[in-house]
């Protein structure tokens, strides 16, 4: 184990530690980030109303919102000075969401990645390509420095250009991959068109950044001769490394001395129990730069509080479900339908949004996203050219606005399903 | 002495030009020419036809997208040499085309061009010092 006193530490003792933390953050947040202040004033709360984890239910939540509402650096706890690291992700509008680190916070990440990857049998002696895009996505960078902390040779190749990335496997003989689920189904079918899993030396595959299935890690385990791991992010909350799984393969551990999970039902927002499935929301105990009180994650799973056969004690997650909003995940990128609704408001000059559909699919293990746009008035003209202005420009605000490219299809007025009156917006037709 | 032609938008997909046709049948409507712009993902229908007014009501309310676009109607001889000859006099004036396509009118024993222009006007005064006057709805039908 990396840290076997952290990792193995009894229950009791952790959660003495969570308290100690969550204590100390509050009355440092109440301090230095506003927002929060204005959140714990509303409910007549003081840091010292809180001592401890049981009265984490209490405080405030937050939302993704919180952070386009205080964009971009207004709900940073530490100067600006302090921070080294900034990283963004998709925003429920077109605005980015903004989080940043101090020096600390990214050896407390490096670490956090450090610990599964010790526990699945990569160190200094591995090779670890790290096939995350690079940037200001989390999954890139996060996994590096995760990957550099145990010591491996790290290649940082990022995405794309796929027989390089096979090219660079053989030549350079890596042993873990870390990439997203359908990226690594994607190289894993190359290899066998190619015939080159002879050449290989993988061992071990780390995916995460998007949902996938039980039948995906069984066909890449045999495609690829590895065992696959499924690690867990978010960037609000750190980045990938907030759970992983350990060799057991049975639910994401959550490092508890960093971070405390809830479950709650979304609606009631009542604390639910070990078992339950509902929405999971973090407090972060060890981050400097950008804390979190009861963040939403919106994500949905369950809690898990049995003993693990690896020996940890802290408690697992079961792989998400599903969201309680509707936020998608298109080729590892967070893509909200209002993203794509502002984008058509803007190509109508603000008019009326067009009605749009958002179909979702998987094809050769690479999701694919198409959006109808109905045809309206101010859209259509009597020339073809126009029209395909119109609907170029409407394709590179998507690509633009989204990070990702989007097949766009105009189609006939009211011609979009409706139920009740009201447009069906998104088809998800994968099956994950 | 524009006449008023349908611009009618069409989505890829089998039966969608028959909708259209289909619901000018049922409202009686006559159609004189017709041609379609095509690209990969749709196309424009381009239709001549008396009363247009009561075609665009039918097929917006048939979930259509459909706009009246003035052209003109160009009346020409049914022989070798008439387009050519019209669409000279349109390049000397500087003037672009559009789109056209042509259609024989037993009407008169002759043809029409029906084209849009970058310059209407333009277009009228340059056949206008060639002695042809475009036709107006009423002579077209």
């Amino acid at each position: 184990m990396w840290n076997k006193e952290i990792e193995t530490m009894p229950r009791e003792q952790i959660k003495a530690l969570q308290s100690e933390r969550l204590v100390k953050q509050v009355k440092r947040m109440y301090e230095n980030v506003p927002a929060f202040k204005a959140r714990m004033d509303e409910k007549n709360l003081k840091p010292s109303d809180i001592h401890g984890i049981e009265d984490l239910s209490k405080l405030p939540f937050s939302y993704k919102s919180d952070l386009r509402d205080n964009y971009p650096y207004g709900l940073f706890a530490v100067p600006m000075k302090d921070i080294v690291r900034v990283h963004a992700s998709s925003g429920t509008t077109g605005k980015q969401i903004v989080v940043g680190y101090t020096e600390n916070d990214l050896e407390v990440w490096a670490d956090a990645i450090a610990r599964m990857l010790t526990e699945i049998g990569v160190d200094a002696n591995s090779f670890i390509q790290v096939s995350f895009g690079y940037g200001l996505f989390t999954g890139g960078l996060g996994a590096h420095y995760g990957a550099q902390k145990v010591g491996a040779t790290v290649i940082p190749m990022s995405t794309g250009n796929t027989a390089r990335q096979i090219q660079t496997m053989i030549d350079f003989g890596t042993t873990v991959l870390f990439s997203t689920p359908s990226y690594a189904m994607y190289l894993a079918e190359e290899i066998e068109a190619m015939g080159v899993k002879d050449q290989l030396k993988l061992k071990v595959g780390i995916f995460g950044a998007e949902p996938w299935t039980e039948d995906m890690r069984k066909t890449l385990e045999d495609k690829l001769g590895i065992k696959a791991y499924d690690i867990y992010g978010l960037s609000e909350i750190m980045g990938p490394g907030v759970a992983c799984e350990c060799t057991a393969q049975a639910g994401m551990h959550v490092w508890e001395d960093l971070f405390i999970p809830e479950i709650i039902d979304p609606e009631t927002e009542e604390v639910l129990p070990a078992g339950k499935s509902g929405e999971l929301v973090f407090t972060t105990l060890a981050k400097e730069g950008f804390p979190l009180i009861r963040y939403r994650t919106k994500d949905i799973c369950s809690i898990n509080l049995e003993p693990c056969k690896c020996g940890r004690t802290h408690l697992r997650i079961n792989k998400p479900s599903g969201r309680s909003d509707d936020m998608l995940i298109i080729r590892g990128v967070n893509v909200f339908p209002s993203q794509i609704e502002e984008v058509l408001l803007k190509v109508s000059n603000n008019a009326i949004t067009p009605n749009y559909q958002i179909i979702v699919d998987r094809v050769n293990n690479t999701d694919t996203l198409d959006v109808n746009v109905e045809m309206s008035e101010s859209m259509f003209a009597d020339e073809v050219r126009s029209i395909e202005r119109t609907e170029k420009q409407i394709t590179e605000m998507l690509r633009s606005t989204l990070g990702i490219g989007a097949k766009v299809h105009l189609v006939n007025p009211k011609s979009i399903e409706r139920s009740e009156g009201k447009a069906k917006r998104v088809i998800d037709n994968r099956k994950l | 002495m524009n006449i008023r032609q349908l611009s009618i938008f069409l989505e890829n997909k089998v039966g969608r030009a028959s909708a259209v046709i289909d619901a000018l049948s049922e409202s009686n409507i006559n159609i004189s020419a017709l041609s379609i712009a095509d690209t990969a993902e749709y196309g424009i229908m381009r239709i001549i036809a008396d009363n247009p007014q009561k075609a665009k009501d039918v097929l917006t309310d048939t979930g259509v997208m459909v706009k009246i676009t003035n052209v003109l109607a160009i009346p020409m001889g049914h022989k070798p040499g008439e387009l050519s000859r019209l669409l000279k006099i349109l390049t000397d004036s500087d003037i672009s085309i559009e789109y056209m396509y042509a259609f024989v009118n037993e009407h008169n024993g002759g043809a029409v061009l029906i084209t849009k222009t970058n310059n209407p006007e333009g277009a009228i005064e340059a056949l206008g010092k060639n002695k042809i006057t475009p036709l107006t709805e009423n002579e077209l039908f």
